[in-house]
């Protein structure tokens, strides 16, 4: 119960929000917003210590159970780590918001939106059964698509939250396919039942998809190269947004899938090289991209990249321990995991920071351009001081947190790369790619500092006199801020109550015989990952220096190739290709729609004719008489002399012609009534042509080219030829016995000795009662389709 | 009640007959028609509990023994048809009061929707192949008064391609009736279903079965039959459209359906796999011409033919997941169409113009308008909880158990197609800079905006509902499954 | 459709009658011998079209004062509601009845709910068509 309350608090409270809105007003609603997440978070700080011991809180309610679809939630120490994000940088955005918008905004929609995120992404980290994962996972895309176009009249904006939508959902609903097929190899969608079955699942012929469509999932959500184009564009949202869901949860929701599915797919060769290699080149990929903007959000935003990057690659390596075959003590392996984890924390409050900075920037000049920007350090003193600390903390200096999760990073990477057991090679690039990352980092954390708020001030430049930022602005960075530095000096304590109890879900027979929780010192001696930042200061120093004259560099292929071009081409190479795809068969001309048709036809029918070996055609039926034989070459020849006469009034009759010659095959094939009713239909219809005549416009030849003519000969004379062909084949089977001697008994059963008046009467008069009104139908067709003609020069337009 | 199942279709037929007694009172007109759904519906929802209570409901016309005259059979899978057929028809009506025109009401636009309700749900009833095409006739020629009905100039120049069409597939569907009775001296399903499961599918009988997949596939609009359906669909006003678009592809459908699983389901190597092959292609076409549109109509009529796709794949499957997820999915689909179309209307009446590139920022001036469009674009891409979710899941877990892992995946794949085809729609149309509009009154977009909003919420408990809804939609996947079930409930007596 | 040929209209009129009296035998008929109320609606049509080629349309209606859609109207409330009254009976529907009587001028003759079925039927067929060709005919 109490799992499930956690999960629709956020809900419940967006449910309410547009009364209580217009109840309070603008002035208090944020406060109302930011008590969500605040007693979630004491909620669950209160749970902490339960957790830590080892205790799993869950509920389970049915939703659909037969198809093994429940509510079913659960919180462990892997989905609390999450959850403590969600909601506690969820409360500090929220009080940012408060005097970050202005009231002129339709603040009860960006509210009603955030809540929905926060809930769905709760739902996501706490969810066990697969399917609820699912349907939170695709509502946390959903609510993201609405927050970043919050701003809809943008063109930017609606671009940005397409595109985040569309990559996203592809990587949910490959997702889905990979749920469908580890349900349809365990036959549950339990997550915890799931993950219990490692050892029956190993070698199934489908585990390998899955995994594969599972990661297109947890790649596309947290940004991994190629998928990770779609951040940048989201940064469009407004900036307690981009703090909130595009740095600090939602991004990382993909590394908690990845987090989740460890125990199942940890220790297979092919999850250790996709999570490493996915990660690195993330990693170098967003680091070098970042150094280039001049926009400080979409900075941040490449820099996001990087580092989800980077958490990636260390899930991967923290892998490994999972692996039979991993030489020496898998606890050294498990430790990258550990890492990622703390990384994972440490990068939500220094990104968090740095975010809610840039967007006092923006708020107070009006510009995050650093092009436009500089000198600021004297007009927003505290401003500039977070700034310093979340930057030297992103770039891995001491004393800050930052500095503790790179250590451990380059140390993993340096582990992995001299004994993970898998064969490859590649993984000596790691530990070098790592350090090369890092060094761009700290070129960019240089280039945030400096170029906004050192160097030389341009007041010319922007349109506002800078001055610092409100105090109730300053409050969430300032606590964020205080964040980086006592986690820097107390790490242990969120290692032992925080990360533990992940490590025990993510490892979980590892942990039982070994302590998972390495102890974190700042001062770990002269050993390489210390030499390694020293090596980053000093080349970030000399790259940041002269970046002006490498610069050039990014014009250089395949530098300058950005995957968005990709995208965008992808996307418009998809319109453009099938307008003219459409219009190519959509030609409008019921001619080429005949032909389709019995184009169709002869393949389908004809090949199964004879693939089936169904043809055989039977010519034992009863000797033709030289009547039949004459009508038939008459009606043959009044078909086909149709296609070449020039008036319409010999059309008519030779239409005639084959309508009474078939009246007269009744009467061969004794059935009077038919014949009658076939005559007297056939002078009706005769005379309803005479009086159209005079309506009817000039009758003109067809002048469609020779070959489409050819074709579409070849095409009908086939088409009769397999009718005919069908026919005679049906001629022969005689295996069944047909319902047809019961009728004959008709005086008998019905009362009357005509039996085809019985059948249309009696045995049959329901169809008799339809056709009737189909030609009732018919006639008031005619009648409206007359009577109801539009003015003239009436458009087409709907709805008068 | 030994007629029950047969009121559905006997209570429309009978309103339309009144109707034609006072063509031009328009307030009798419509409140008639609204009475005569309101007892179909009621009816309806009778026949649904005996069906679900007694089982499968059969009754041969004419007191005559079962192959001998007509049967009409109420399974579960009919009886929920004609039931959403019904519900949709309602909404249409009352959303036409405020769109469809006096002209068109003074000149048997009720009497026509109605005849067309009798041809759909006789359709779907009916248990005797010759019937069926006498119902599809009748659907049809009502089917034909709709769409020229008004007779603007486009109508005229799509109807005349729409009715040609059709008449060539009656003359198929016809002629393969003669051929089904010239082998097995039957017409009624259960009976021919009988005499097939004990004497054995012969050669022929597969092809009569593909003709018959040719045939209900020109109406169902599979791929590559389903060339007519966007141009003659869009010449019709909307709440026209909303009917053809949610209604008549499915009665097609439908009878594919009964093919595959009661006809001829002993040759799956040949009639199933053609009916895979044809689907999974149908989904990618109406993919490529979803996406080549900047047209409102253009892109939600070629959702009907993805969704048609997916249905047929589901039921190629010819498993209990595939088939429920395909019934699931079938009367989601008439459901969300429905409420597309409407919600289209109403974006047609706000703006003056269906072209996409000629609208926006209607989030401002109709917020509601806009939420429910979200609501039902989420809904037909299938997110969860809403309505197209668990039917997709469904199929896409019977193709894995048919070891069709691709097909399976092709599904999946082409929601992405279809929320990119109408999130697009919602982003031009709803958000960017306002265009100036021609506007409507406050009255006439209410008037269009509750019917669509009601069908739309109807989709959402559809979705959210799935749980009750699933011992109806079980045993109709069952019928389609063991089709003993329905032919005893025809024989028996 | 002007016409005023004094030939084809003194012959109309018997030919007219002849047709329509054919008409009505071939419904009654229609239970024992090639018959019907399809196809005696169907020639009641064709010889009231005769009538509209050698006369003109306002003669014609002026001589036949039907209002056709009513006609169709009724006759299909007839139809249907021959097969309903099974619905009271609680029997299938379309189940008809029927019975032997003696009757003057017919001699013994089968009277049976088809009948009123198929009058319904012949009803709705000449009021069909005669609505269509009525249409097409007098629309300019």
């Amino acid at each position: 119960m109490y799992a499930v309350f956690v999960i629709f608090l956020p809900f419940i409270m967006a449910a309410l929000l547009p009364p209580v809105h217009r109840l309070i007003g603008d002035r208090l609603i944020g406060w109302y917003v930011m008590a969500v997440p605040l007693i979630l978070f004491a909620a669950l700080v209160r749970l902490i210590p339960r957790i830590a011991d080892g205790e799993i809180v869950s509920a389970s309610y049915a939703w659909i159970p037969d198809a093994g679809i429940d509510l079913a939630v659960r919180i462990d120490g892997l989905g609390m780590i999450f959850a403590l994000l969600i909601t506690g940088v969820g409360t500090l955005v929220a009080l940012y918001s408060i005097y970050y918008l202005s009231p002129r905004e339709s603040l009860g929609h960006f509210y009603v939106y955030l809540l929905l995120f926060m809930g769905a992404m709760l739902g996501v980290v706490f969810s066990d059964n697969l399917m609820l994962l699912y349907t939170f996972w695709e509502l946390t895309s959903i609510s993201s698509f609405l927050l970043i176009a919050f701003w809809y009249h943008r063109k930017g904006s609606r671009y940005g939250a397409q595109k985040a939508m569309l990559i996203t959902v592809m990587g949910g609903v490959s997702m889905l396919a990979g749920f469908l097929m580890l349900y349809f190899m365990t036959g549950t969608f339990s997550i915890s039942e799931i993950i219990g079955m490692r050892e029956s699942l190993s070698g199934a012929p489908l585990l390998i998809p899955a995994m594969v469509l599972i990661l297109l999932g947890a790649f596309t959500k947290s940004v991994q190269f190629p998928f990770h184009i779609w951040l940048p564009d989201a940064m469009e949202a407004p900036t307690p947004v981009s703090a909130y869901l595009h740095s600090a949860t939602m991004v990382k929701a993909g590394i908690y899938l990845v987090a989740l599915f460890t125990p199942l797919f940890g220790g297979l060769e092919s999850w250790f090289w996709s999570l490493s290699i996915a990660g690195i080149v993330t990693l170098l990929w967003g680091a070098f991209n970042a150094m280039k903007q001049n926009d400080l959000k979409a900075l941040l935003a490449y820099s996001t990249i990087s580092q989800l990057g980077l958490i990636m690659s260390l899930l991967g390596f923290g892998s490994v321990a999972l692996s039979e075959s991993a030489a020496g003590d898998p606890t050294a392996y498990a430790a990258a995991g550990f890492a990622a984890f703390f990384y994972l924390l440490n990068h939500s409050t220094f990104k968090g920071l740095l975010f809610m900075v840039v967007g006092i920037v923006d708020h107070e000049i009006g510009t995050r351009d650093i092009r436009r920007l500089g000198g600021l350090m004297s007009f927003m003193p505290v401003t500039f001081t977070f700034a310093v600390i979340g930057s030297f903390s992103m770039a891995g200096l001491p004393p800050f947190n930052g500095f503790l999760s790179k250590e451990m990073f380059f140390g993993a990477a340096v582990d992995v790369a001299s004994g993970q057991p898998f064969a490859g090679g590649a993984e000596v690039l790691f530990p070098v790619v790592g350090w090369l990352a890092s060094v761009f980092t700290f070129v960019y954390c240089t280039i945030i500092v400096y170029r906004t708020f050192l160097g030389p001030s341009q007041p010319e430049k922007i349109d506002r006199v800078p001055h610092e930022a409100p105090k109730g602005m300053l409050v969430a960075p300032g606590i964020l801020a205080a964040l980086v530095i006592v986690i820097f000096f107390f790490p242990n304590v969120v290692g032992k109550y925080v990360i533990g109890p992940a490590m025990s879900v993510m490892f979980p027979e590892l942990s039982r015989q070994a302590d998972l929780v390495p102890k974190i010192e700042a001062w770990h001696g002269f050993n390489l990952p210390l030499l390694m930042t020293f090596g980053v200061i000093a080349l970030g120093l000399l790259l940041f220096i002269t970046f002006r004259h490498w610069k050039k560099v990014y014009r250089v292929a395949p530098f300058r190739w950005t995957m968005d071009s990709i995208y965008r081409s992808m996307l418009g190479a998809g319109e453009a290709g099938s307008t003219i795809l459409t219009d190519l068969y959509m030609t409008g001309r019921s001619r080429d729609y005949f032909a389709f048709i019995y184009l169709f036809f002869l393949v389908t029918v004809g090949g199964m004719l004879f693939l089936t070996g169904a043809f055989d055609p039977d010519f034992t039926r009863g000797p033709v008489g030289i009547f039949e034989i004459s009508f038939v070459i008459i009606m043959a020849f009044a078909a086909i002399a149709m296609l070449f006469v020039r008036s319409r009034i010999t059309a008519t009759l030779l239409n005639g012609v084959l309508g009474y010659s078939v009246a007269i095959f009744f009467v061969f094939f004794r059935a009077p009534d038919l014949a009658l009713t076939q005559t007297v239909i056939e002078t009706v219809t005769t005379v309803l042509f005479l009086l159209c005549f005079h309506f009817l416009p000039e009758w003109k030849p067809e002048d469609s080219p020779l070959r489409t003519k050819v074709v579409n000969g070849i095409i009908a004379v086939g088409a009769g030829t397999l009718v005919t062909a069908f026919g005679l084949t049906v001629q022969g089977y005689d295996v069944y016995e047909s319902i047809s001697g019961y009728f004959e008994d008709s005086y008998k059963l019905a009362g009357g000795s005509n039996i085809v008046n019985a059948i249309l009467g009696d045995f049959r008069a329901f169809d008799t009662m339809l056709e009737v009104v189909v030609l009732f139908i018919a006639g008031i067709g005619v009648y409206t389709l007359i009577a109801l003609k539009p003015k003239k020069g009436g458009d087409d337009v709907e709805g008068k | 009640m030994t007629n029950l199942l047969l009121f559905p279709i006997l209570i429309p037929i009978l309103t339309a007959s009144v109707l034609l007694f006072f063509p031009k009172r328009i307030a009798a007109q419509r409140a008639v028609t609204v009475v005569g759904l309101v007892a179909s519906i009621i009816a309806a929802l009778f026949l649904l509990r005996t069906v679900m209570t007694d089982g499968v409901q059969a009754v041969t016309l004419g007191s005559w023994p079962a192959p001998f005259g007509i049967s009409m059979v109420s399974d579960p899978l009919s009886v929920s048809l004609v039931l959403t057929s019904l519900l949709i028809t309602l909404g249409v009506v009352v959303y036409s009061f405020r769109s469809i025109g006096e002209g068109r009401e003074k000149y048997f636009y009720y009497p026509a929707i109605l005849f067309m309700l009798t041809g759909i749900n006789g359709s779907f009833t009916t248990g005797d192949i010759f019937n069926l095409f006498v119902f599809f006739e009748v659907l049809l020629l009502a089917s034909y008064l709709l769409i020229v009905l008004g007779g603007e100039k486009r109508q005229l120049r799509e109807s005349i391609k729409y009715i040609l069409v059709n008449v060539v597939s009656s003359a198929f569907f016809v002629t393969t009736v003669a051929m089904l009775y010239s082998v097995v001296g039957s017409l009624n399903m259960a009976d021919i279903a009988e005499k097939v499961t004990e004497i054995g599918q012969s050669g022929i009988l597969t092809v009569i079965a593909v003709m018959l997949i040719l045939v209900f596939g020109l109406k169902g609009a599979i791929f590559p039959l389903y060339f007519w359906l966007p141009g003659s669909y869009a010449a019709p006003p909307v709440p026209v459209l909303a009917l053809f678009g949610a209604l008549l592809t499915k009665v097609g459908v439908y009878a594919i359906i009964r093919t595959v699983t009661l006809l001829f389901p002993h040759d799956p190597g040949f009639t199933h796999e053609l009916l895979m092959i044809l689907a999974i292609l149908t989904v990618i076409a109406g993919c490529i011409g979803a996406l080549a549109y900047y047209d409102l109509k253009q892109i939600v009529i070629y959702n009907i033919i993805i969704a048609v796709g997916v249905i047929l794949f589901g039921v190629a499957q010819m498993n209990m997941a595939g088939l429920e997820g395909a019934v699931f999915y079938l009367i989601h689909d008439m459901l969300i169409k429905a409420g597309l179309f409407m919600l289209i209307g109403v974006i047609i009446a706000i703006t003056g113009t269906s072209n996409l590139r000629e609208m926006g920022g209607l989030m401002k001036t109709y917020p509601g308008l806009a939420w429910t469009w979200l609501v039902a674009a989420f809904g037909l891409a299938g997110i969860p909880p809403l309505s197209g979710f668990f039917g997709k899941l469904l199929i896409v877990q019977g193709a894995f158990e048919a070891d069709n892992l691709w097909g399976g995946i092709i599904i999946l794949a082409s929601s992405l197609i279809v929320l990119l085809s109408v999130i697009r729609i919602f982003i031009h149309a709803f958000w960017g800079e306002p265009m100036p509009v021609k506007g409507t009154s406050a009255g006439i977009y209410r008037g269009l905006l509750i019917p669509a909003v009601l069908v739309t919420a109807l989709t959402v408990f559809y979705g959210v509902g799935t749980e009750w809804l699933r011992p109806l939609m079980w045993d109709a996947a069952e019928i389609l499954h063991q089709p003993s079930i329905y032919i005893d409930a025809v024989l028996k007596e | 459709m002007k016409s005023s040929d004094v030939i084809l209209q003194t012959a109309t009129k018997v030919v007219f009658f002849l047709i329509f009296l054919f008409a009505i035998h071939i419904f009654f008929a229609g239970h024992y011998t090639p018959g019907g109320g399809f196809v005696g609606g169907l020639l009641t049509a064709s010889a009231i079209v005769l009538l509209l080629l050698a006369f003109d349309l306002k003669t014609v209606s002026r001589a036949l004062p039907f209002n056709y859609t009513i006609m169709i109207a009724i006759g299909l409330l007839l139809a249907l509601g021959t097969a309903s009254a099974s619905i009271l009976f609680d029997v299938p529907f379309f189940t008809h009845a029927y019975d032997y009587f003696d009757l003057p001028l017919f001699g013994e003759t089968s009277l049976h709910s088809a009948m009123l079925f198929d009058l319904g039927v012949y009803l709705v067929v000449v009021g069909a068509t005669m609505n269509i060709i009525l249409t097409i005919g007098s629309d300019d």
